[in-house]
């Protein structure tokens, strides 16, 4: 019996530990204020940064991706333009970032140049994986996981919190400027719809981003299925004040058989957290790979919708870039050797990647498309004017277009890399928080070789430096 | 993917797109995604209607719909 006690009393204790761990829930919004928290800053206060317009797309891939990325930022420092008066990073205006990209992403948003001296450390070069297993196996751990209110994720998000972002919020993104805006990306578990950490995301949910952890946010974009669990949202009551903005109610009214099946489906999938909140009282929220592995469709989404901050901007911008690092990998496949069919472990993992893959390729082909179809929309007009001021003598003047840009898109993929060895070595390296250090060395100076070696970059160079 | 169209006005004004001002401006050809959009103009109250809901369909950049307001 006297045993007993010193045993019932530390499974008292850790009972009561157990207690502590808490459930990080969103806080709410009583009133809606439209100029309030993380939202992209009104396009009248940046029209002189904006005459350059550069969009980083980074790609989920664990730690492969968040280097790959930093060697990309790192060259875009290393880029001076205008006369060496500044360098392409400080052009940069939003980077939108999926899963791995997304450590990048909110690392810079937060802390500016001082990626370049931490990261490494404070990321790149750890077993995230081990980490994250030690702090599974830890006893004090077990009770808490044991609480409803505490799940795999959240020692992710601990873990983040504490050793990577240092307990920064929305509200340390708000006070870094914004510049640039940074855009982490999750995929909504019910709606399959992307769902990225703004004010105007959270809007809908009758909640506060500023409060929130940008750790939290980092993780839900990188909640990657079965290994870890989802991260979960409270949508509160309505925010008084807010309705849906009115593209929003247009996208609605016009129905999925309208002219635009697409803005519905977009509007659609947000608006009923705001419109049925009784049928939604949770979100829950996973890897960001899930709805879009590259990041490219909230650019795309910004650049086609009329409340988008890129879509506000047409007529100011003279230069259009979008860089995408995109760190899909090609591991040798040996499937079509055995004349026996795969098994099941090969075909789960095969069903889990092969519609992302072609959805990520056809997300890039989408971007791709829809800025040339633009561009070329307002040069069409120019030609036209020319060929009738060149065989006409009525004079007549055509209407000419309200955006003038030229665009460079450029996707930065392993299969560019030129030594076969080389290519086929970082096509088959492994989507893990853990990579060996002259691994990410490799990657960091591909991101930069890759930008480097672009055709595309290199004639934008020539235009802006 | 996209349509086009063109704001008239007796004066120059930028063009409010679903209820957000914007650097578009009258006499200018206008790129929108598909779809109803309700157009209106910023700065002073002068004009008639006070907003038109559009849907353009099947046009390009050179030939745009017309969406025209009038003194009031």
């Amino acid at each position: 019996m006297m045993k007993k006690i010193p045993v019932i009393g530390v499974l008292l204790c850790l009972l009561i530990l157990s207690g502590c761990a808490h459930y990080l829930v969103n806080d709410p919004k009583p009133e809606y204020q439209a100029d309030y928290g993380y939202r992209y800053l009104p396009w009248k206060q940046t029209v002189k940064e904006d005459e350059v317009y550069v969009a980083l797309a980074l790609s989920g891939g664990g730690t492969r991706a968040a280097a790959l990325s930093y060697g990309v930022l790192q060259k875009l420092k290393a880029t001076p333009i205008r006369d060496d008066s500044t360098t392409l990073l400080d052009e940069v205006d939003v980077i939108s970032s999926v899963s791995g990209g997304s450590f990048t992403s909110a690392y810079y948003g937060l802390f500016g140049e001082q990626l370049f001296s931490d990261f490494k450390t404070d990321f790149l070069y750890r077993d995230i994986e081990g980490e994250l297993t030690r702090k599974l196996y830890a006893p004090t751990n077990w009770f808490r996981l044991m609480s409803p209110d505490f799940n795999r994720i959240d020692l992710a998000i601990e873990l983040y919190d504490e050793t990577v972002f240092q307990r920064k919020t929305y509200q340390d993104l708000i006070d870094a400027g914004r510049k640039p805006f940074i855009a982490i990306n999750a995929t909504n578990l019910t709606t399959g719809a992307q769902f990225t950490f703004t004010q105007p995301a959270f809007d809908l949910l009758g909640s506060d981003l500023s409060s929130l952890p940008v750790a939290r946010a980092v993780a839900s974009s990188s909640a990657f299925p079965i290994l870890l669990s989802p991260v979960s949202y409270q949508n509160h009551p309505a925010s008084a004040g807010f309705e849906l903005s009115r593209d929003m109610r247009h996208g609605l009214a016009n129905g999925y058989d309208g002219p635009n099946a697409r803005r519905y489906l977009w509007a659609y999938n947000q608006s009923i957290y705001h419109t049925d909140k009784a049928a939604h009282p949770y979100v829950h929220l996973m890897d960001g790979g899930l709805s879009d592995n590259i990041g490219v469709r909230y650019i795309v989404d910004n650049f086609s919708r009329t409340s988008g901050f890129l879509s506000l901007r047409k007529p100011k911008i003279k230069e259009l870039v979008v860089i995408i690092a995109n760190a899909k990998t090609l591991p040798p496949e040996s499937l079509d050797e055995n004349e026996s069919p795969p098994n099941l472990l090969d075909v789960l993992y095969k069903t889990t990647t092969i519609s992302m893959d072609n959805y990520s390729f056809e997300s890039i082909q989408v971007l791709k498309d829809m800025l040339h179809i633009s561009e070329s929309a307002a040069k069409l007009i120019l030609r036209c004017q020319a060929i009738i001021d060149q065989y006409c003598s009525s004079g007549h003047q055509l209407t000419i277009s309200g955006h003038q840009y030229k665009v460079t898109v450029i996707e930065l993929n392993f299969l560019n890399i030129d030594d076969p060895e080389k290519r086929q070595r970082l096509l088959s390296m492994p989507t893990s928080f853990k990579l060996s250090r002259p691994q990410v060395d490799e990657l960091i100076n591909v991101g930069g070789e890759l930008l480097d070696e672009s055709a595309a970059f290199q004639e934008l160079l020539k235009r802006i430096r | 993917m996209f349509e086009y169209i063109v704001v008239e006005f007796v004066e120059k004004r930028e063009v409010v797109i679903d209820d957000i001002g914007t650097p578009y401006e009258t006499d200018q050809v206008i790129e929108l995604e598909p779809g109803t959009h309700t157009i209106s103009l910023a700065g002073k109250k002068n004009f008639s209607p006070t907003e038109r809901d559009i849907t353009p369909s099947g046009t390009s950049s050179l030939q745009p719909d017309k969406v025209t307001f009038t003194l009031a």
